[in-house]
């Protein structure tokens, strides 16, 4: 009998011997691709906490058009010099549900940030049906960029990648922002650092009952510095999933990961950072906490550091809470005249901050509008 | 203004208080003192309405309307004002927004406009004074890594923000030393009024001396069981409860 991971593996190699033809480009790439498919459905380590037959219930259409016109300076696919282009797919893992992206692929975001320059770039993507557009960022050397990501989940599976390549002293954060009104998102972030710091604030707003993903897969070399956030903001029966896998693979790297949740009503989270100090790699630095804020009894949470370390010479700290609300910071603000829906707005804001702090102060009131809107209960 | 009439309350199936009646008018100041244990901090949550506790019998009173049917923040609002012994520390909210909500719910509720910022600073700014606050705690969360001074000035200060009829000042001197306490306490003063009564709870005397009640109360057990002017709590200084609670036992 066939399980779901080779049914809907079947459904999509079908899919793809029927485009492929149409398929712009990387064709040894994306039929490699198609043909390694393979879903994490069963023995999954990583998937342990999450449902990935969920997302393949329905095998979905590919549909190249989650990007919409590009803002100025964002290169499409056939704008992307080669020098930039060769970089795709060299970042990111073609495998799992990522493979699905890597195989139908059609829409790109180019982001080359040229030597000394800086800029801030927003972009949206709306996702229906099976969505896989690219983002490529390459930053040269003292380069900067800021760059928000907003991610609509309509319906289907989205499955965006993100490919940071950042060169030695350039800096890049990447704000990313997830509100889906329905279907499922697996995406995948990831970053090739050479001497650079990259920061990520990942913000998942729930408002469906489907799955949502983010794959973070960071490779630090020497003196990289990579410091992640993230917020999940959970009602109804959504389910989140973080899973970062920072490899400290050169010397003197850093990583931190401050996540944070906040649960309402059945909703769940899972949080796993991995890292992975090298044999051999000295002076590395890691600190990761997990802090989640359940708002009902039924909502829960599931947190995994995961250090993994081959030497001694390493700095590692983490931390893991699960709470409620403060009963006795509670009466303190209605002892003050505050009512008590308010008041829990205002320490739930609170517990939110500390991730919304950690946004460049470009984006910060477009995330925090967000939190408001959480927690005004608009969906 | 205050009226409690045989209240009685418990926390968790445990009885506290055990018939307490007292009544405060506006301008008075009142003293409840009491060993350990006798129910002095229930006294200050069942008048603000914290949830832990259960009124079980009797009444509270505020302005001839019973308060048993209301939330916390339906008490604060109707002017009754709790100095907390412990304040809490609240990472993540700063003292001004916090201070300005609370300022503008409570003037909401009396049909009164909500300040508007510059309005509420300039107004902090000069009710800071009261307690010799610097301007800088506005920009920090709500008592965290205050020093213990510096929580229970700004407890004042809230109160002078927020000028309820009624404050309940709970164990306003724990933890404080002389010094604190002078400052503490020249704020308590100047916000005596004819209108505005107190409810001072204490364990030592010690404060009473630089806040000079009208009325000194004995609490033991969970009920007053004597009480008299600001002299019965010199008389609590030098002899301690214990003759109290032998009057009561010889009483009995």
């Amino acid at each position: 009998m066939s399980t779901p991971d080779v049914l809907a593996r079947d459904a999509y190699q079908a899919a793809f011997a029927a485009l492929q033809e149409r398929l712009p480009g990387f064709s040894d790439a994306r039929s490699t691709a198609a043909a390694a498919l393979d879903f994490p459905v069963r023995r999954s380590e990583a998937w342990r906490f999450t449902q990935a037959r969920n997302l393949l219930q329905t095998t979905y259409t590919p549909r190249g058009q989650a990007l919409g016109p590009l803002p100025e300076g964002v290169l499409s696919l056939d704008e992307l010099p080669a020098s930039v282009a060769q970089h795709l797919l060299s970042v990111a893992p073609t495998t799992g549900f990522a493979g699905l992206n890597a195989a139908f692929f059609t829409e790109v975001a180019g982001l080359h940030s040229a030597a000394g320059t800086s800029r801030q770039v927003e972009l949206t993507l709306t996702h229906r049906e099976l969505s896989v557009p690219r983002v490529l960022v390459v930053a040269e050397a003292g380069s900067s960029l800021e760059l928000l990501v907003r991610h609509d989940v309509l319906d289907g599976l989205a499955v965006p990648v993100i490919e940071i390549v950042a060169h030695p002293t350039s800096r890049v954060s990447l704000t990313h922002v997830v509100h889906d009104r329905g279907g499922h998102f697996a995406g995948v972030v990831a970053g090739s650092l050479t001497g650079s710091t990259v920061a990520l604030q990942s913000v998942f707003s729930r408002a469906s009952d489907g799955i949502a993903r983010l794959d973070v897969a960071v490779d630090l070399g020497e003196g990289s510095r990579f410091d992640s956030s993230g917020l999940v903001l959970g009602r109804g029966r959504s389910h989140t999933d973080h899973h970062l896998a920072i490899a400290h693979s050169g010397h003197r790297a850093v990583s931190t990961q401050q996540f944070r949740n906040i649960l309402d009503e059945r909703s769940r989270a899972v949080f796993t950072g991995e890292v992975h100090v090298q044999r051999g790699v000295t002076g590395s630095d890691a600190t990761q906490s997990a802090n989640t804020l359940l708002l009902s009894d039924d909502a829960s949470a599931v947190a995994r550091p995961w250090l993994v370390i081959d030497n001694d010479d390493v700095k590692a700290a983490h931390g893991a809470t699960v709470g409620r609300i403060d009963p006795d910071a509670l009466f303190y603000l209605r002892a003050r005249g505050i009512g008590a829906l308010e008041a829990q707005r205002l320490l739930t804001g609170a517990f939110a901050g500390e991730v919304v702090e950690t946004v460049p102060e470009a984006f910060r009131e477009a995330v925090r509008a967000v939190v408001d809107a959480y927690l005004e209960g608009a969906a | 203004m205050l009226e409690l009439v045989d209240v009685h309350a418990e926390i968790d199936g445990k009885p506290i208080l055990k018939g307490l009646s007292l009544v405060i008018r506006p301008g008075e100041v009142h003293a409840v003192m009491g060993p350990n244990a006798a129910g002095k901090s229930t006294l200050s949550k069942v008048i603000c309405g914290h949830d832990a506790y259960t009124v079980t019998g009797g009444d509270i009173r505020f302005e001839g309307e019973s308060l048993l049917e209301l939330a916390p923040e339906e008490r604060a609002r109707a002017g009754i004002f709790l100095s907390f012994q412990y304040p809490v520390e609240i990472p993540g909210v700063s003292t001004s927004y916090f201070l300005k909500a609370a300022v503008n719910a409570v003037r909401k509720s009396r049909g009164e406009d909500e300040l508007s910022a510059v309005d509420f600073l300039k107004l902090a700014r000069e009710r800071m004074k009261l307690v010799d606050m610097t301007k800088d705690l506005l920009n920090r969360s709500v008592n965290q890594g205050f020093s213990g001074g510096e929580k229970k000035r700004n407890e004042i200060f809230q109160m002078a923000m927020l000028e309820p009829k009624l404050a309940i000042l709970d164990e306003m001197d724990s933890g404080l030393d002389v010094d604190a306490l002078r400052i503490i306490a020249s704020g308590v003063n100047a916000l005596r009024s004819p209108e505005r009564a107190m409810l001072v709870i204490t364990h030592y005397q010690r404060l009473l001396d630089y806040l000079v009640p009208d009325f000194t109360h004995i609490l033991v057990d969970g009920r007053i069981v004597k009480s008299g002017d600001a002299e019965l709590a010199k008389v609590v200084e030098d002899r301690g409860y214990d003759w109290i609670r032998a009057e009561i036992g010889a009483g009995a």
